[in-house]
């Protein structure tokens, strides 16, 4: 596709920039361990294999200013895109992940009522402002608004607000927001980050500040789809769906995380992965994440498993990895 | 504007383009379609992408069509949405008149005839709207007949013996003529088969149109009868202009043996059914704001307070148990059933949805799948709401295998309570018919579009107090 990118991972600039924050992060871990072998979740965002799909995505929801919402099964690297988006970008990075226990207020401010209760018990209140907590929005929106709490002036504290994040990326060329699996909170809170995220700003009601976008920001949401999202949310969405990957992009992606040498055996798994879907049909669980397969090669590697020589080894492996029993066990 | 699945606004498309400038006509209409906006709506309001491919010689100068309107198009401001069309040459609807084909065809040489007449008319550039279960038994909806009626432009009646016969095509016969009465463009071909004649459409009263008057006669073959009817239907076709609507025509009818079903309507209210299930299945969980009353009332009497009291907040975290009632009394609501757990599912997620299915009572075994793999009911985990969807055995005739009585569902419900799970039935009968002492033990709800969600909290609030 032709057009003019904003963000464009593939420009000399943000490969640059990931290969100089791979080096430095090798260097900066103890043991000289290659990055592919760091197991779990990966969310560091210094891989990350894009579509043409992805990057127009992104491109676009940067041109409109609308949050990006990305749907998929999990383990189809929605979180990890928006951690390289920011990387690439050189933008800074903050994540809330959501739970069915967050409000949609936490995620622009708190306000700790025990701590003001407390200090009225002992005749030592404060400004109201003192006792407000910035969310993940409020820092993205306007940093400098959250550091002060939303005065003219720092509020003294026996704690300092920190900032969010890694302290990586400039935080004057933008911000990039993680709101992940929004779908876990309750139907309500999509409904009440509309005025945030469709207005970009908002006011904190106890001190009543206005806070306000002050930088460009990309918000990305992402969607496990274990709940279906209310209408007027989605609508004002970019939305992006990540259909599950075929085994050409599994082996990219294999590749990308650990090196071109293992071609064979990246195709081998790949290929072993998708009939082992098409087995589980349409009302198995599907075993096609691209997080279970990266876990399947590193295992492969780490423990030297061929699956084409070693069948015994490789039902081990894929049974731990892939095939998954998620009936209990009746023990 | 067609409607768009999202909301984003026209600003936001040009806001797009103008970041993005897309330099074809592929970047362009993915652009487009990543916000919900068809091709045709972007190009009605952005210039058009340059595209060699798509460019066509300039028309000579004497005609101004619409390539050369296309091609000047002006910039587009946001704010500015013209009435225009799109920038690419409509396309030529090819019109099909519609031909209703009234008949009842028992015999084989009716049969053979009707079939000719069918595949005539469709070569010829027609589209037949015919009941195909006349051909076997039942008939086709009143409602759907009289649509078909209305909107046909022409129509052919055989007159087989078998139709003679029939009360429908002899009814069907009235509304046909009468329609003529009032509509002279309606071209109406009757044919006679033998041993009809119009001497004994006569002595039946059957009322019969001047002209197009077919009959068959000796050495006459199928064939030639049906390209006789397409002949006296070519009115139609040549008067395209005159039967050119406004809008865009109907598509072409595939003729199949289905009746075209009623869209369902949901029993609930349907932009209520979220709001509702979140109602009736939320439980008091986690913290919200603080219990200002307790809080006041804890230092008014001087108590320290190790932990700051806080209103309970609802929450569908503790997920839901859906019993689907799968007696025969509830067969009519199958489709009820099914939507509803859909809601549900989109409400509380997939993952916390637990169905199960049950005949009778739940006490007599539950389970997914075949009712030869059901065991003993299990409540679920206290505290997680148990939704049934049920009759509640109302509407049990005769005694069957699933008959119920109202003291089994009491026990039930007994064993919810003791779990310590809220009961909550949806019945889609009115409350004069529920059995009586249920109210006790269960939460009853009608399913029905009377119900609102201010019903359901209040129900909920009811039982609970109880």
């Amino acid at each position: 596709m032709a057009y003019k990118k904003i963000f464009n991972p593939q420009s000399a600039t943000s490969q640059k920039r990931l290969r100089n924050i791979r080096a430095a992060t090798l260097r900066a871990e103890a043991k000289p361990q290659k990055l592919a072998a760091q197991g779990g979740d990966r969310r560091d965002g210094l891989v990350y294999v894009y579509t043409d799909e992805i990057v127009l995505a992104v491109n676009v929801a940067l041109a409109t200013g609308r949050p990006l919402l990305i749907r998929g099964p999990s383990g189809s690297g929605k979180s990890s895109l928006a951690r390289n988006v920011a990387l690439c970008l050189n933008w800074q990075y903050y994540e809330e992940v959501i739970t069915s226990r967050t409000q949609a207020r936490d995620l622009q401010w708190r306000f700790d009522t025990l701590r003001r209760l407390n200090d009225a018990t002992i005749n030592q209140l404060k400004d109201p402002a003192f006792y407000v907590e910035p969310g993940v929005l409020w820092w993205a929106f306007d940093p400098a608004s959250a550091k002060r709490r939303g005065q003219s002036e720092m509020i003294a504290r026996e704690r300092a607000l920190t900032e969010p994040g890694d302290g990586m990326g400039n935080s004057r060329a933008g911000v990039v927001v993680l709101l992940d699996e929004i779908d876990k909170a309750d139907p309500d809170v999509p409904n009440n980050l509309l005025v945030a995220l469709g207005s970009l700003q908002f006011t904190i009601d106890e001190i009543n500040v206005e806070v306000k976008k002050t930088r460009p920001l990309l918000v990305i949401i992402t969607s496990n789809d274990e709940r279906m999202l209310p209408n007027a949310f989605l609508r004002r969405c970019v939305i992006m769906l990540l259909p599950p990957p075929d085994e050409e992009r599994l082996v990219n992606i294999a590749k990308a995380h650990f090196g071109p040498r293992g071609m064979r055996l990246y195709r081998s798994i790949a290929s072993r992965i998708i009939e082992l879907t098409k087995a589980a049909g349409p009302t198995g669980q599907s075993t096609l994440s691209a997080a279970e397969y990266l876990d399947t090669v590193r295992a492969c590697i780490e423990l030297k498993v061929e699956p084409d020589s070693d069948e015994s080894g490789w039902q081990a492996i894929s049974t731990a990895t892939l095939v998954k029993p998620r009936e209990p066990l009746g023990i | 504007m067609t409607e768009r699945k999202h909301d984003i606004s026209l600003g936001d498309l040009v806001r797009a383009f103008g970041s993005l400038k897309p330099s074809d006509k592929a970047s362009g209409r993915a652009i487009a379609q990543m916000l919900g906006f068809d091709l045709k709506e972007a190009e009605a309001v952005l210039p058009q992408a340059k595209d060699e491919t798509v460019r066509k010689p300039s028309p000579p100068p004497s005609s101004r069509t619409r390539e050369k309107e296309a091609s000047e198009l002006p910039v587009i401001k946001p704010e500015f949405v013209p009435v225009a069309a799109s920038l690419e040459p409509a396309k030529e609807e090819t019109f099909r008149p519609l031909v209703y084909i009234s008949h009842r065809v028992r015999e084989a040489l009716s049969r053979v005839v009707l079939n000719a007449i069918q595949l005539r008319l469709f070569e010829d550039g027609f589209d037949v709207l015919l009941d195909n279960s006349r051909l076997q038994a039942g008939a086709v909806g009143f409602e759907q007949m009289k649509s078909w009626l209305e909107l046909c432009h022409g129509v052919v009646i055989i007159f087989s013996e078998s139709a003679l016969n029939s009360p429908q095509v002899l009814s069907e016969v009235n509304d046909i003529m009468q329609r003529r009465a009032s509509d002279k463009d309606l071209i109406v071909v009757p044919v006679l088969l033998p041993p009809v004649t119009r001497a004994v459409l006569e002595a039946r009263g059957v009322p019969l149109p001047e002209t197009n008057l077919l009959h068959a006669g000796a050495g006459e073959t199928a064939l030639s009868i049906a390209i006789k009817v397409s002949q006296a239907l070519m009115p139609l076709l040549v008067s395209e202009e005159h039967w050119k609507p406004d809008t865009s025509p109907l598509p072409p009818l595939v003729v199949k043996d289905s009746n075209v079903p009623l869209p369902f309507e949901p029993l609930l209210v349907p932009n209520w059914t979220r709001a509702m299930m979140s109602a009736a299945l939320s439980t008091s969980g986690g913290e919200g704001i603080p219990d200002i009353e307790r809080i006041v009332e804890s230092l008014a009497r001087k108590e320290h307070l190790k932990r700051l009291p806080m209103r309970p907040f609802p929450t569908l975290s503790q997920g839901v148990q859906v019993l689907i009632d799968m007696s025969q009394s509830m067969i009519p609501y199958a489709r009820d059933q099914a939507w509803l757990q859909t809601e549900v599912q989109k409400v509380v997620g997939y993952e916390k949805a637990q169905v199960l299915r049950f005949m009778g009572t739940p006490l007599r075994g539950s389970g997914v799948g075949e009712r030869s793999s059901w065991t003993a009911y299990q409540p679920p985990a206290a505290g997680t709401p148990v939704l049934l969807l049920s009759d509640l055995g109302i509407c049990q005739f005769t005694p069957s295998e699933d008959w119920t009585s109202a003291s089994e569902w009491l026990s039930f419900a007994e064993v919810v309570n003791r779990a310590g799970c809220t009961l909550v039935a949806f019945v889609p009968y009115a409350p004069s018919r529920w059995p009586r002492n249920l109210a006790r033990s269960m939460v009853l709800v009608q399913w029905d579009r009377p119900t609102t969600i201010a019903t359901v909290r209040s129900l909920l609030r009811l039982g609970r107090e109880r």
